[in-house]
């Protein structure tokens, strides 16, 4: 009978030790899945964390790949271009619509997504760059035309043709968040050509850490955001541009000159809960430059975080941003908060 | 009792062979590569950031000097024109650490992907 103790507490021991095993070995950190297409014409990474992470992501790929068709501005036949045939708004647009209108009459107009026209006479679509004469951005800034979206019905003057490309990766990013969180998935992060997309927290619960492009060296760094859910967004001249006779003309155009902005800065960085705002409002405070933004955050009803890097190597934050910021680069300043 | 007897021995093998089996698996995944980045320098330049799990086809980078081979999980100096050639006999990197070939200013560096961003913006 003794030995039969002996045996009983062996093989307990035993049982004891198989099972603990086979929890470390289950305890290998959440299964990570990452996943690179193209689609904008830019390359999308988008990384999930747990059991549903691969089909999740071939589900918010698909998200991503059909808002691109419906949102893309120089297909003539997509959701976007219809509206000018009279078409009512479909569900998937009325958002963007509705938050370019309402960042549009919050900055003053400086997020104007009609200005397809004078994109295009930069040659920012096709390529083939060139400088407008002033007589010739005036007249298409003169005929731009007015819209507006009330419900799923779009009103506007002759001659209006929209560009959602300030708002359309934001808005796919958050979209496909949603699609992932519906899959049943809690951790994920998404890179749409730059536009980070955070979905919950890391699997380890903690914060993701989202390193800040340098825009006088963009393959560096200026430091990190440590954040939660939430997007964040660049907005910088380094990102496109040409140059022509020694000057460098980029993409980002000030709807009120129809040339190229000229605010001081050399990138905006927003941060904000939803990733179609903070995908406008990073295109608007680049055009408002330093000193608006400071004014815009005290008074915005979208909440937003933003940091400025200006053209004399400042970098300039927003006060709840202080906390989330960790500069890492020395040739800029360190950072101060935009008073 | 001579049948209870050789299941408690069959009992003790299974849980002995299951605790081995868990041990080595462990083991194994501590060992393999994962995660892993590699990111090289050139005159205090980040030229190439490299994600060594991606890799499925080895290829060379060459480098005013300096050849590098990415293969996968793995990197590794493969030539150098430097004088002492000790970048090149450093062998392999398939975990954290670095090679430096001093005279030509090329660093390769291997990363963990834990200590780098999660994404960058921009």
């Amino acid at each position: 009978m003794h030995c039969m103790d002996w045996k009983n507490k062996l093989l307990s021991f035993g049982a004891t030790l198989t099972v603990f095993c086979l929890l470390l070995c289950g305890c290998g950190g959440e299964e990570k899945q990452t996943i690179q297409f193209f689609a904008m014409d830019t390359v999308m990474q988008m990384t999930a964390y747990g059991d549903n992470a691969q089909d999740g992501l071939a589900q918010a790929r698909d998200t991503v790949e059909t808002l691109a068709v419906m949102l893309d501005a120089q297909k003539k036949d997509s959701a976007l271009s219809r509206l000018h045939s009279g078409d009512t708004v479909s569900t998937f647009i009325q958002y963007p619509l509705n938050m370019a209108k309402h960042i549009s009459r919050l900055t003053d107009g400086a997020l104007d997504i009609s200005l397809y026209n004078l994109t295009d006479a930069w040659g920012f679509y096709t390529k083939a760059y060139r400088v407008p004469e002033p007589v010739e951005i005036q007249q298409l800034l003169d005929k731009k035309g007015q819209w507006d979206i009330d419900g799923n019905v779009y009103t506007c003057t002759e001659g209006t043709k929209l560009d959602l490309g300030s708002l359309a990766k934001g808005y796919a990013a958050a979209k496909a968040v949603e699609t992932l969180r519906n899959c049943g998935v809690h951790s994920a992060i998404f890179s749409l050509g730059g536009n980070v997309q955070t979905l919950g927290q890391k699997p380890d619960g903690s914060d993701w850490t989202v390193a800040v492009t340098d825009p006088l060296s963009p393959q560096d760094t200026v430091g990190n955001l440590h954040v939660g859910e939430c997007a964040v967004v660049t907005s910088g001249s380094y990102q496109r541009n040409f140059t022509r006779d020694g000057k460098t003309y980029h993409h980002i155009l000030d709807p009120k000159t129809g040339c190229p902005a000229d605010s001081g800065l050399l990138s905006v960085t927003v941060l904000c809960e939803d990733g179609t705002a903070a995908d406008g409002l990073s295109t608007a405070l680049f055009v408002l430059g330093a000193e608006q933004t400071a004014a815009l955050y005290k008074t915005t009803d979208i909440p937003f975080e933003a940091l400025l890097i200006t053209e004399e190597k400042e970098i300039w934050m927003t006060e709840g941003l202080s906390a989330l910021f960790e500069q890492t680069n020395e040739t800029y300043a360190p950072a101060k908060i935009l008073p | 009792m001579h049948l209870q007897k050789s299941s408690h021995k069959f009992w003790a093998i299974l849980f002995s062979m299951l605790a081995l089996l868990c041990v080595g698996v462990i083991a194994l995944m501590h060992l393999l590569p994962g995660g892993h980045t590699a990111v090289i320098y050139k005159d205090g330049e980040e030229i190439e950031r490299i994600s060594l799990d991606a890799v499925t086809q080895s290829y060379t980078i060459s480098l005013d000097g300096n050849i590098i081979l990415v293969e996968p999980g793995r990197i590794r100096m493969q030539a150098a024109n430097c004088p002492d050639k000790l970048c090149v006999h450093q062998g392999v990197l398939t975990a954290q650490g670095r090679i430096v070939c001093l005279p030509n200013r090329v660093i390769i560096e291997m990363v963990r992907e834990k200590d780098a961003p999660d994404a960058k913006v921009g």
